[in-house]
């Protein structure tokens, strides 16, 4: 036990655990920005896109990414 | 290649008793000889540690470093030359370097690529030994490595037990290289191997051949390297045998690698031929050579500030100059080396109803393990689509990518397709899908928490993809009952149903092509989405049936039920394939909410 909490402090004192933290929150940024960017392409393939089902099915997964955003 | 393996069994069982007569014999006769012998012994413990180690410490980090690193050969030479260099362990690589060749994670010409820059990152151990392994009194330095080490050790995180494990391995290799020195320098005083060294290109063979059958009786070309800088520090042999002995260590460890692929898949067998020519020919060069490269190693020491009677750190120069030659030669060559290889090691057709990529090699690996387990189920899902689809009297080819002429394709479809689910089963889906959970519950036990769920949620997808077998194989007699029925509204219904499950099929078919994680996600919801639609106005369509008297009673349960029978098919694959083709954990978890 007091090996854990040895290294707990040794944790604390290299402030690992918050390093940790920091690469999360850095890699949900990356997520998040790339979910932006394939929204607006999926909005601008919408406006390109001549077939009309087409169309449809990309507005439905649109609305999807739009809510997975909103979650994230 | 049985009949050779036993060859070789019985010849290693004979020559093993020998081995040991000889070295008890040389441990009780000779008190230096049993230091240097107790040096080797630590020095490879040490070695095991340090890969054991890495293994735990990594994480990770080495797979997905080699996965994304060797889509060129110079990347890949890169990659294995950082790699070698960091880990000091060039077997440790190999084994990650098959692992992912069997797992398709990586070309065979990126395999070879990092082999070859494995060779270079092999001999920084000769640089570590030389710089200051022998001009320090580095076993001083064991000690806190090692109590430290073991006390990483008792830490319940694998990270901290991989730290634990490096730090006793480093310890326990700085142990051994000055129990080496110790034994050479005290050997000297009684003893001069000096006087044994035999001048012109005769000491070039001989000594050649000592360093290869060193290697291949140690099975380690750094512990064997790490004896000869030790030796040549100590002057206990002559500069320019030690040039040999080196050589000699290079070709050794291909010995060592070829005895080890013979049991090994044809990945493994590959990658040992393309280390053997490389080092042969690397060899090769280094023997014709050797008088100018050691001139050249005497131009460029000097311009490196290496002493003139500095031998340990010419050696290790020496070691890396002809490597970097060997690689400079060979590697222009890969692509040719790669169609020889393939031609002369041929994967053999296997049988669909059994594993195709899970192989034992493989499950040392954590990373591709996963990998080729996934790869595998969605083997298992097309064996299991193939069934399902004939189950619903549909061939793949006829509505797979038809899109919204799928309906078209269920009305004109009425003729049964004769399928004995029970028997297609057994033949496609049992065997395999027995493979599969054996495989994943074996390669578990080597894994973290991360990874364990990982496999968790594959052993999951294989489960509901081998469930719809079950359930179609409900559906499929009231399929082919009602398909031809004069009745044409419980004929429509049963339509209705073949088309959800063929629309999933068609749908899922899209999406496992993309790499896109987010389309696949936003696919998969829309398939999701359908199926809710479908749930509720089949629901509708059935209870308006029966206020109507369209359909018979028993008509009306056999519906209900195979309705179930079919939504519960469409949950299920939607489920396997956010599993298998959604790759990001975050996304993967948002989408199953």
């Amino acid at each position: 036990m007091k090996i854990e909490k040895l290294f707990k402090k040794v944790e604390k004192f290299f402030k690992l655990d918050e390093e940790e933290q920091a690469t999360n929150d850095k890699q949900r940024k990356k997520l998040i920005n790339s979910l932006e960017k394939k929204i607006v392409s999926m909005k601008e393939k919408i406006k390109t896109s001549d077939n009309k089902e087409k169309k449809i099915e990309l507005k439905r997964e649109l609305e999807f990414l739009i809510d997975l955003r909103e979650k994230m | 290649m049985s009949s050779k393996i036993l060859d070789l069994n019985i010849l290693k069982r004979s020559v093993y008793p020998l081995f040991i007569l000889a070295v008890a014999y040389l441990l009780f006769f000779s008190n230096d000889a049993k230091t240097i012998i107790a040096g080797i012994a630590i020095f490879l413990i040490g070695m095991v540690f340090m890969e054991d180690g890495f293994k735990l410490f990594s994480g990770g980090i080495l797979e997905k470093v080699l996965e994304k690193s060797t889509n060129s050969v110079p990347k890949a030479i890169g990659t294995g030359f950082i790699a070698t260099a960091i880990v000091q362990s060039s077997s440790l690589l190999t084994i990650v370097v098959i692992s992912f060749l069997s797992a398709e994670l990586i070309t065979l010409s990126g395999a070879i690529g990092v082999i070859f820059g494995s060779n270079i990152g092999t001999t920084t151990t000769a640089w570590i030994v030389s710089s200051f392994g022998v001009k320090i009194k580095i076993a001083h330095y064991a000690m806190p490595m090692l109590i430290f080490g073991v006390l990483f050790r008792f830490k319940n995180d694998k990270s901290y037990q991989g730290i634990g494990n490096i730090l006793v391995g480093l310890g326990f290799v700085f142990l051994g290289i000055g129990y080496m020195k110790e034994g050479f320098e005290a050997m000297k005083a009684g003893l001069d191997l000096a006087q044994f060294a035999i001048e012109g290109y005769l000491g070039v063979l001989v000594y050649i051949s000592i360093g290869a059958i060193a290697t291949v009786i140690i099975q380690s070309s750094s512990a064997t390297m790490a004896l000869i800088v030790t030796a040549v520090a100590t002057g206990q042999i002559e500069y320019i045998n030690a040039l040999s002995l080196a050589i000699g260590a290079n070709i050794g460890t291909t010995v060592t690698a070829i005895i080890g692929s013979l049991s090994s898949n044809f990945n493994g067998k590959r990658l040992a031929i393309a280390h053997f020519i490389f080092n042969m020919v690397t060899g090769f060069i280094a023997i014709v050579f050797l008088y100018q490269l050691a001139d050249l190693v005497d131009v460029l020491a000097f311009s490196l500030g290496i002493g003139d009677e500095d031998y340990a750190m010419k050696l290790a120069l020496f070691h890396t100059i002809f490597n970097v030659i060997g690689v400079l030669v060979v590697a222009p060559f890969t692509a040719k080396l790669v169609v020889f290889l393939e031609g002369l090691f041929k994967e053999k057709r296997k049988d669909i109803s059994r594993a195709r990529y899970l192989d034992k090699v493989v499950a040392e690996v954590p990373e591709a393990a996963i990998a080729a387990l996934r790869k595998e189920i969605i083997h298992l899902y097309d064996n299991a689509t193939e069934i399902l689809s004939h189950a619903l009297s549909l061939h793949r080819h006829t509505y797979i990518g038809k899109g919204d002429e799928i309906s078209k394709v269920i009305e004109s479809s009425v003729k049964q397709i004769d399928t004995n689910i029970d028997q297609f089963y057994k033949q496609k889906i049992k065997v395999l899908y027995g493979d599969i959970i054996n495989y994943a519950t074996i390669s578990q036990e080597k894994m973290s928490v991360e990874e364990q769920t990982k496999i968790y949620a594959l052993k999951i997808a294989c489960r509901d993809i081998v469930e719809t077998i079950k359930d179609v194989k409900e559906l499929q007699k009231n399929i082919n009952r009602f398909m031809k029925s004069k009745n044409e509204y419980i004929r429509n219904e049963y339509n209705f149903l073949r088309e959800g499950i063929a629309k999933t099929l068609d749908g899922i078919h899209t999406l496992r092509n993309s790499d896109d994680d987010f389309e696949i996600f936003a696919k998969i919801k829309v398939l999701q989405d359908d199926f809710n639609k479908l749930d509720l106005i089949g629901n509708t369509r059935v209870d308006k049936l029966i206020r109507e008297n369209k359909i018979e009673s028993k008509m009306t349960t056999s519906l209900i039920n195979d309705s179930a029978y079919a939504y519960s098919i469409v949950q299920k694959l939607i489920n396997a394939s956010t599993i298998l083709w959604i790759e990001d954990k975050e996304i993967r978890e948002l989408g199953e909410e």
